[in-house]
């Protein structure tokens, strides 16, 4: 075995260079911007050099970084924020701040027309979105990702994804308590052969075990439950996996008001500082390549949960006790960041040695921008000092003060003594320049499958059920703990064998007590490559209908926004955000299910063979709902033979998109549209029949239209259904018997209704697109009957079951 | 009734300590979070306490393996204070991660102690990885072992639904003699089982545990471990099926907490 | 001075993380595999007896019931001809298991103990050749980003 030799490298940690920009020519910024993987474009190096030039000094190292990550798109959405210069069809505008027209813009509008019943508390300001829950308690929410890393590494990526949005949470207010864990993952078929996946690419199915991994490993040991999901699969994630993951937690009122004040000092909880995820920010905002894994080495993060649990341990017991004024996680661009953000209003002084390293070696800048897990900043009032840090010193956590904050507007870091830098907060946060981007967006045609369907269905039903978008995912869900806390009340698999697909995942947070919160998604990926706009209108409907059909109040749901998308600097990629964004305001104001936070992450495209694969433009939308009474909810599994089974929602011939033309190689063009007003009077409609106990079970009908939702219904039911398909309310174009059951239009559920109480259910939805389609068996048989008289799916639900649980149970 | 208190010791990685305190106070007693620090530099006293509760989580990670680095914490820095609190005859309770513990702790059986009873007893037994070699998150039914010893199940006479959460759970002993002894002794308190009581293959032995055990208790019947989740089950909206009309008012778990309080409140 | 400790599980038992290998392999379409076992290796740093060292094996690092140890260079599972994997962090890299080994050892009373690092070693056994072991741990085993391997035959 080698000896281990250990240099003195004292020279190296002080090491505190100036760079020359003054005067420096453009191509001269641009090597600097490239060379130092700033990520700043020359329009950017020129501001920053006028800046200096007035400063009569060039920049240090660390400045250039501090400013290079504050204007970094994953910290500053710069292009959300930005001006775009928008084609549509060829008709020209200029929109400038798409996000705060209409992300923004729908919160605000919603909040207004609310009024005194506004149950916002606080939206896109804080690490996370917050809205009341009951008399003591707010609820908290942030939904992250974490793709970049997570191609490089997975485990590793995932650890840290699911690391970093407990933190959000845990840094919005004074911290909320995290009560669930989220996650949703993108990944290119698991079954690609070897030879088909490119150099400086991982397998799909590395990926996809990794991540599950990284995540499963993460959430137990922080004991959160890990409630809601899904997976989605589609090649172009072959180069950028997507990995949303996100947190919920619940703050008690009168803690949401934070401020550092000065002469408060600031207190690093947590991990000690390394050279780990150096750049993270930066890297974000740059498409990979096979080079990748070499040059960003160091925006891999490891993960240590048992660290961030007992900061967590601790900060909650200091929170009940009133410590400290401020709280904020390190997350990109480490202490720079959030100190920099605690500071923005009064200004702070960081001694930057007095940061605990992993190891030696460090320059000062790599300790200012180290993105190391698991460290939370406090500002503690200095007369609260020795009681916070006898605390930590009890539970074995390391706390440490790392400055002051000041009131000087400035933002300084030394280094034993020696200036490191020295930044006016205004330029830091304020300075970044704005310039507009262009977008274009052209509808697309795509082919249709020409030769007719068969008669019977079942096979392409068995089919439809088998593909990876619609297989079961409980080899996945079964390795995380989600029972943990004790709060379940809606598990993510139910039924006679616990094993059908629940449509949202409910828990009741405050043991005891009835009080409960409704988790789900809405994706619709597919949908994007014929129009961006009905993908996010789908997405919204998709993600409110799942909170909707486990008996959801509409008027009480909050809505995150995830969009994942491709390099915004070519036109096409910004134009889908410009279609999308625009369908978020227009839904969620229709709706009234405001934004409480998002995130965005572009550059997800992967460099391969002088060529880019970029993935389609992902929207995730998460939706949180609050209960009153968690014992009124009910699961989508049929209960009883002799109940009786309706339809509500119309079905269009919208088979567009469609998982079911996916197992056909056809993409079409009748993509699921929405009727958001008529949408919400049917939600709110079976939202009161839900809670007036006249729904035994109600399932949404999604990926893979009814006949996929039937099926789900009858096999986590373990009885049969008979079903006459002439009876569903549909659109006239409706011709076919595929498109009658394979169709995926939006707001369509399927409700089993107790015999004898189908009066009372269907005056409920006077109106309104409802009919009574057919009844429960216990007959272990699905039949439908088709157009033609005949049935057209006649099929054993074991078979059928068997079908969906196959493809993925490793 | 006189007042029954409980410390549910927890350190770096515990989870579930909520719950468990939740269950026991649904029980009537009172329970205390208590660092395992506060014990050991003897700013609280295991004395004070009638019921002893270990909850799941993933003590130190389950760095090197599960339960092991609590253990030999809790075997060098306050085995006195636990061996004098396992000798009062009072309580002890692990659940999952706490199961783990106590096993690797040699509580559990209780096995090898030196004569009459003195001096610490060896591990005997322990949870390894499940067969299926992974972490899993499902429901099964216990069966309870006729005529077992286990002062926390008296009463219990069919099986019991609650959750496992754990990816260490197979239980496997050092050799048969260990086997026979805690058969002929009936410390092995519940079996994996159908709904029905009867054993079976995965799922429904969810980890390939010999003998199907899933929770053993000592000689006296007063230190109890077991890997599924108890504190999990003590309220009808926690079971997986009370949509379907299968839950009673309270969880199957609740009855455990139930017992230990009650015997507690009467014996202690 | 370094101490090398390495556990391995009892051969009698199922080994799942070699299991959950040998499902990998064949998704990598590498054929011949027979047996994989996973042997954890921790390299202590500091002064330690030899007892002392017993005691870190015996009571800290392995499971007196399920796993066995070795104190030292040679390793326990390894069949003459079995490949031989290692897995090491890189420099830099955390390594929690490694961290809490060391607070196990404090809490034991062992004070010499200055550092440690954990490495992976996995022992295949099979007709396999070299460029095929190759790919295993470079594409199901170790990542360049953050690991390093070595490959010998026993």
């Amino acid at each position: 075995m080698a000896k281990k030799t250990v240099k003195k490298k004292t020279e190296m940690n002080i090491k505190i260079e100036t760079v020359g920009i003054i005067g420096a020519a453009d191509d001269e910024l641009i090597e600097i911007s490239r060379s130092r993987l700033l990520s700043l474009n020359l329009l950017e190096m020129r501001k920053i050099a006028a800046h200096y030039k007035k400063k009569g000094r060039n920049p240090t190292d660390a400045e250039l970084e501090c400013l290079a990550q504050t204007w970094s798109e994953h910290c500053k959405h710069k292009v959300f924020n930005g001006i775009i210069d928008y084609s549509e069809n060829g008709k020209k505008e200029l929109i400038d701040n798409l996000f705060k027209l209409t992300i923004r813009k729908a919160t605000e509008t919603i909040r207004k027309k609310r009024g005194a019943k506004d149950w916002c508390v606080s939206v896109f300001e804080d690490n996370a979105g917050v809205v009341e829950f009951d008399d003591d308690w707010h609820f908290a929410f942030k939904v992250e990702t974490h793709n970049h890393p997570s191609a490089l590494d997975p485990y590793g990526g995932a650890n840290t994804g699911i690391g970093g949005v407990i933190r959000d949470p845990l840094g919005t207010g004074l911290g909320a308590t995290p009560i669930f864990n989220n996650n949703i993952f993108c990944f290119a078929p698991p079954d690609l052969p070897h030879d088909k996946v490119p150099k400086g690419i991982l397998h799909p199915k590395r990926i996809f075990k990794g991540v599950v991994a990284g995540v499963r490993d993460y959430g137990n040991r922080m004991g959160i439950p890990t409630i809601n999901g899904s997976l989605h699969f589609d090649m172009r994630y072959l180069g950028n996996p997507l990995v949303y993951c996100g947190t919920g937690g619940l703050i008690p009122v009168g803690k949401m008001e934070k401020q550092a004040r000065k002469g408060d000092l600031i207190v690093a909880v947590g991990g000690k500082t390394g050279r780990d995820g150096i750049h993270g920010a930066t890297f974000s905002s740059l498409e990979l390549d096979h080079e990748s894994e070499t040059t960003s080495s160091g925006a891999v993060q490891i993960g240590n949960p048992i660290v961030e649990k007992k900061a967590m341990d601790v900060i909650l017991q200091a929170r009940k006790l009133d410590l400290y004024d401020c709280i904020t996680d390190c997350g990109a661009g480490g202490f720079s960041s959030a100190v920099g953000e605690m500071g923005k209003d009064t200004g702070a002084e960081l001694q930057l040695e007095k940061a605990p390293l992993k190891y030696g070696g460090l320059a000062p800048w790599e300790i200012l921008l180290s993105e190391a897990q698991e460290r939370m900043v406090l500002s503690v009032p200095p007369k609260n000092l020795a009681k916070f840090m006898k605390l930590c010193e009890r539970e074995n956590v390391e706390a440490v003060v790392i400055g002051k904050f000041t009131d000087t507007k400035r933002f300084v870091v030394k280094y034993e003594g020696r200036m490191v830098a020295d930044l006016d907060m205004s330029f830091l946060h304020a300075g970044v320049p704005r310039y507009p981007r262009p977008a274009v967006w052209n509808t697309p045609k795509h082919s249709v499958p020409k030769v007719p369907a068969p008669a019977n269905l079942t096979a392409r039903l068995e089919k439809v059920l088998s593909i990876y978008n619609v297989a079961s995912k409980e080899w996945v869900a079964r390795q995380y703990d989600h029972e943990v806390q004790g709060a379940s009340v809606l598990k993510p698999f139910v039924g006679a064998d616990n094993d059908g697909p629940s449509d949202a995942a409910v828990i009741a947070p405050v043991l005891g007590s009835p009080r409960a919160i409704v988790v789900s998604n809405g994706i619709a990926i597919r949908y994007g490559d014929i129009d961006p706009y009905w993908m996010a209108a789908s997405a919204i409907d998709e993600a409110v209908r799942n909170a909707v059909a486990v008996g959801a109040d509409i008027d009480r749901i909050a809505i995150l926004d995830n969009f994942c998308w491709g390099n915004p600097d070519k036109p096409d990629r910004l134009g889908d955000l410009v279609r999308a964004s625009r369908a978020c305001f227009d839904v969620a104001v229709t709706y009234g299910t405001p934004f409480i936070s998002g995130k965005d992450s572009f550059y997800n495209e992967f460099a391969v063979e002088g060529d880019t694969i970029a993935i389609p433009s992902t929207l995730l939308i998460s939706a949180a709902g609050i209960i009153t009474d968690a014992r009124k909810v009910v699961s989508m599994d049929f209960k009883s033979a002799g109940n009786l089974v309706y339809a509500l929602g119309v079905t269009y011939d919208e088979l567009g998109g469609s998982q079911y033309y996916q197992t056909l190689g056809h993409i079409g063009n009748d993509v699921p549209k929405l009727n958001a007003r008529e949408a919400k009077k049917m939600y709110k409609a079976l939202g009161a029949a839900i809670k007036k106990g006249l729904v035994r079970a109600c399932h949404d009908a999604s990926d893979g239209g009814l006949a996929v939702a039937l099926a789900e219904c009858a096999f986590a039911g373990a009885l049969g259904a008979r079903i006459d398909a002439r009876l569903l309310p549909r659109d006239k174009n409706v011709k076919t018997d595929e498109s009658l059951l394979f169709s995926e239009s939006n707001s369509r559920f399927i409700v089993e209704v107790e015999a004898g109480k189908e009066d009372e259910f269907a005056a409920r939805f006077k109106g309104l697109p409802c009919a009574k389609i057919g009844e429960v068996t216990d007959k272990k048989r699905l039949v439908v009957v088709g157009l033609k008289g005949k049935p057209v799916v006649d099929a054993d639900i074991r078979k059928l079951k068997a079908a969906w649980q196959s493809t993925l149970a490793w | 009734m006189k007042d029954v208190k409980v410390i549910v010791l927890r350190t770096a990685g515990t989870n579930c300590d909520k719950e468990t305190v939740f269950a026991f106070e649904l029980a009537g007693a009172k329970a205390d979070l208590v660092h395992i620090n506060e014990i050991s530099r003897g700013e609280k006293k295991l004395d004070r306490y009638q019921i002893l509760a270990i909850p799941g989580g993933f003590s130190y990670g389950d760095d090197i393996s599960a339960g092991r680095v609590l253990a030999v914490e809790m075997m060098n820095k306050i085995s006195a204070q636990v061996d004098k609190f396992v000798a009062d005859g009072k309580l002890v309770i692990g659940i999952c991660n706490g199961f783990q513990v106590l096993v690797k702790t040699g509580l559990l059986p209780g096995f090898n102690a030196g004569e009459a009873g003195s001096g610490a007893a060896k591990q005997s037994v322990t949870l390894f990885d499940n067969d299926s070699g992974k972490f899993d998150c499902r429901w099964v039914h216990l069966n309870p072992v006729e005529g077992n010893v286990c002062v926390f199940t008296q009463g219990i006479e069919t099986p019991i639904y609650l959750p496992i959460a754990h990816g260490e759970g197979k239980l496997i002993f050092d050799n048969e003699k260990t086997r026979d002894k805690l058969r002929a002794a009936k410390q092995g308190v519940f079996k994996y089982s159908d709904a029905a009581g009867k054993p079976g293959p995965y799922p429904i032995n969810p980890n390939g545990s010999e003998d199907d055990l899933a929770g053993i208790c000592n000689a006296t019947g007063r230190v109890f471990g077991l890997m599924p989740h108890p504190e999990r089950h003590v309220l009808s909206t926690q079971h997986p099926r009370w949509t379907r009309g299968e839950a009673s008012e309270r969880g199957d778990g609740f009855a455990i907490f139930r017992n230990a309080v009650a015997f507690a409140s009467m014996e202690l | 001075m370094t101490t090398r400790i390495e556990v391995y599980i009892r051969e009698d038992l199922v080994d799942a993380a070699g299991e959950g290998l040998i499902k990998d392999i064949e998704d990598l379409n590498v054929k011949g595999a027979k047996s994989v076992r996973f042997v954890r290796v921790t390299e202590i740093e500091g002064g330690i007896s030899k007892g002392e060292a017993r005691r870190i094996a015996s009571e800290l690092l392995s499971d007196p019931v399920s796993q066995r140890h070795v104190i030292g260079e040679v390793s326990g599972p390894v069949v003459d001809g079995a490949w031989v994997i290692e897995v090491k962090f890189n420099k830099g890299v955390t390594d929690t298991v490694a961290d809490t080994t060391l607070k196990g050892i404090a809490d034991m009373g062992i004070a010499g103990a200055t550092g440690a690092k954990t490495s992976t070693k996995v022992v295949l056994r099979g007709k396999i050749s070299k460029s095929d072991v190759e790919n295993i741990a470079r594409r199901l085993l170790a990542n360049s980003v953050i690991q390093s391997f070595s490959i010998a035959k026993s």
